[in-house]
């Protein structure tokens, strides 16, 4: 049980969905690596968990893996186990996969297409998960798609429900997406970049959805984000991951406003807020914090820490060992030789 | 202001035939954009700001309205002029992967629109590719590398040169850092700004993500359905939005120190933009359109 006590939320309730030691190594010809490098977390009901990080942090295998859709080869799970409310995910066959994915735990993606059947209306797409794992009746199951069609901001479900994926935008597609997954009122909901391709206004309607789900469902969310302003608004508790590793773990408060870890300060300081600030004509603007660098490929994840070579606060330790995600206040953790102290 | 501006649109409209009728992208927009001048374009998808962008680049054409340049209007001008006034106009896209030739050495691409532009030797060429790459913060070594052996962040600097390089006065750019990440788009926009400094060039600057707009631009227009529905300067349109379209975009950005609870979703309710309006002054600067 490496670290996972020092990111539980509350020990003593059972929770959700237990992620420990999971390691991901993806196969390519030459420049193989792990994209998932030991990483442990609990998920507690009524609480949305943000899995916050850059691409190629490992936060998208880490959630593809917990549902059991990673893309096998080029990436397979080489290490760690998978519990969702006691059942061994990784011992499951596909008969039983099936009845856990969609009631027990549901899968928000940021490209609609991955999981809306092109050859099927959205009605009868809708219907289908409501029938099979809720064991409604018709003039029930049509309703009750309706109205999560309604929910997320879809003013005329009726003919919506009558469409296919082709006819619908983008925007449109996400949305029954999410109300598809949503009408489940899954006890654990897997939203990866949910609200990334979304208009602003229709972001605000998604968030507030998954805050229902928690609030008056007492559902368990994984939200999994590069937006710290999304986390700060939506979420209990903050994994920032780096290169494979949960780097730091805190609540969200603990995580914005005191983080330990350089790299959670530096994405922090590189986050634009909307600050009505005067900018007059023949002035230009200050520069902002950056990180330098981009995050290492995964052939070429240096030993020791893997963040060292864009870190300012490196030292000779950081090159030669990786850090332990240690505790360094309540619920706070962090994996760092050389961390930010209040 | 009394000096001609840089690029002024009267009242420019484009509209696409569509199966249900006429599509009005846009529908009515005037602007200035003044030298140095950054003018920031949010609104959401189906607004009408990447039209507006495309039309003020070149890569499409109004169907009524006039587009004029220092002075100059576009369409009463011969072909040939035109072409040497767009010049001074230059892009960035949001995705640099898709707007790079993927066989084309990333130096030559840069150095494409000087070689076309004729007088200069291509030993003088190389030399200010050379100058370009060190400005965006590459190696001139890299320049004849292909743009696959470089991160998205590398290559939207590639396009801020290749845009750069022909010293243009204004620079359209269209969502230029929406595909980077967090750390890498504050690079990026600290290049932008980087380069204005130094040039006093103009950006026209169109992004969803209204803090980015708002840290780079000096005025911001708000635009929906085709129409500008506020406009003002940063502070003005940020601190005090007047239009209840623009007020409802800024009260959905997430920020630091809400939270949100599950509940009630409370909906923009914005109604759809009449032909009679009139514009509501608040400041010499800001102003709303308010329906009559």
């Amino acid at each position: 049980m490496t670290g996972t006590a020092s990111t539980d939320a509350a020990p003593g309730r059972a929770p959700f969905l237990t992620v420990d030691d999971l390691e991901v190594r993806i196969e390519a010809g030459g420049g193989g690596g792990l994209a998932v490098a030991g990483v442990s977390f609990a998920l507690y009901p009524g609480e949305i968990l943000a899995l916050v990080g850059e691409s190629g942090c490992g936060k998208s295998m880490t959630a593809l893996a917990v549902m059991r859709l990673l893309p096998s080869p080029p990436a397979r799970i080489t290490r760690g186990t998978i519990r969702i409310e006691g059942t061994d995910v990784l011992g499951l066959g596909r008969r039983d996969l099936e009845d856990l994915r969609g009631r027990r735990i549901g899968m928000i993606f940021q490209e609609p297409m991955t999981s809306l059947n092109p050859v099927l209306s959205i009605g009868r797409q809708m219907s289908e998960g409501l029938r099979r794992h809720l064991r409604l009746g018709r003039a029930a199951v049509l309703a009750r798609a309706e109205a999560a069609l309604h929910d997320v901001g879809i003013v005329d479900p009726r003919r919506v429900m009558q469409q296919f994926p082709h006819q619908l935008s983008g925007g449109m597609r996400q949305r029954v997406m999410i109300a598809a997954a949503l009408s489940l009122e899954p006890g654990v909901l897997i939203a990866d970049e949910p609200t990334t391709a979304l208009d602003v206004t229709v972001q605000a309607q998604v968030l507030d959805l998954l805050a229902g789900l928690r609030d008056q469902h007492g559902s368990g969310v994984l939200l999994i984000t590069h937006d710290l302003g999304v986390v700060a608004e939506t979420a209990d508790r903050v994994a920032v991951m780096y290169a494979g590793h949960i780097v730091e773990a805190a609540p969200v408060a603990v995580a914005l406003q005191a983080p330990a870890h350089p790299y959670t300060q530096g994405l922090i300081a590189c986050h634009l807020e909307v600050t009505p600030t005067a900018r007059p004509v023949g002035t230009v603007p200050p520069l902002l914090e950056t990180i330098p660098g981009v995050v290492p490929p995964l052939h070429a994840r240096p030993d020791g820490c893997p963040f060292r070579d864009r870190c300012r606060r490196a030292i000779d330790r950081c090159a030669q060992e990786m850090p332990p995600l240690a505790s360094v206040g309540s619920n706070h953790a962090v994996a760092c030789w050389k961390p930010f102290h209040d | 202001m009394t000096e001609t501006p840089l690029v002024a649109l009267h009242d420019v409209q484009r509209h696409f035939p569509g199966p249900g009728g006429v599509v009005r992208a846009v529908n009515g927009v005037s602007l200035t954009i003044g030298r140095g001048q950054t003018v920031g374009v949010v609104g959401e998808s189906g607004s009408g700001k990447s039209t507006l962008g495309r039309i003020i680049v070149g890569l499409d054409d109004p169907t009524a309205g006039r587009v004029v340049m220092a002075g100059h209007d576009l369409a009463a001008m011969p072909a040939r002029a035109r072409r040497t006034l767009r010049r001074d106009v230059q892009m960035v896209f949001q995705d640099p992967y898709s707007s790079l030739n993927p066989r084309m050495t990333v130096g030559r691409q840069v150095g494409e629109s000087l070689l076309v532009q004729g007088g200069l030797t291509r030993a003088q060429i190389a030399e200010r590719v050379a100058g370009l790459f060190d400005q965006v913060g590459l190696r001139p070594a890299q320049m004849a590398s292909y743009p696959h052996e470089f991160s998205g962040g590398q290559r939207q600097r590639i396009a801020i040169a290749r845009a750069v390089a022909p010293r243009p006065h204004l620079i359209v750019a269209d969502e230029p850092v929406s595909a980077l990440d967090v750390s890498v788009q504050a690079q990026i926009l600290n290049l932008l700004v980087d380069i204005q400094r130094k040039s006093a060039l103009s950006y026209l600057f169109i992004a969803h993500d209204i803090a980015v707009v708002a840290h780079v631009s000096h005025v911001i227009l708000v635009m929906h359905r085709g129409v500008v529905v506020e406009y003002g300067q940063t502070h003005e349109v940020m601190g005090d939005a007047q239009h209840p379209y623009s007020q409802a975009l800024l009260a959905a950005v997430p920020r630091f120190g809400r939270r949100r609870r599950g509940g009630a979703v409370p909906e923009p309710r914005v109604a759809a933009p009449r032909e009679r309006f009139e514009w509501c002054v608040r400041s010499p600067t800001h102003a709303y359109r308010v329906e009559i």
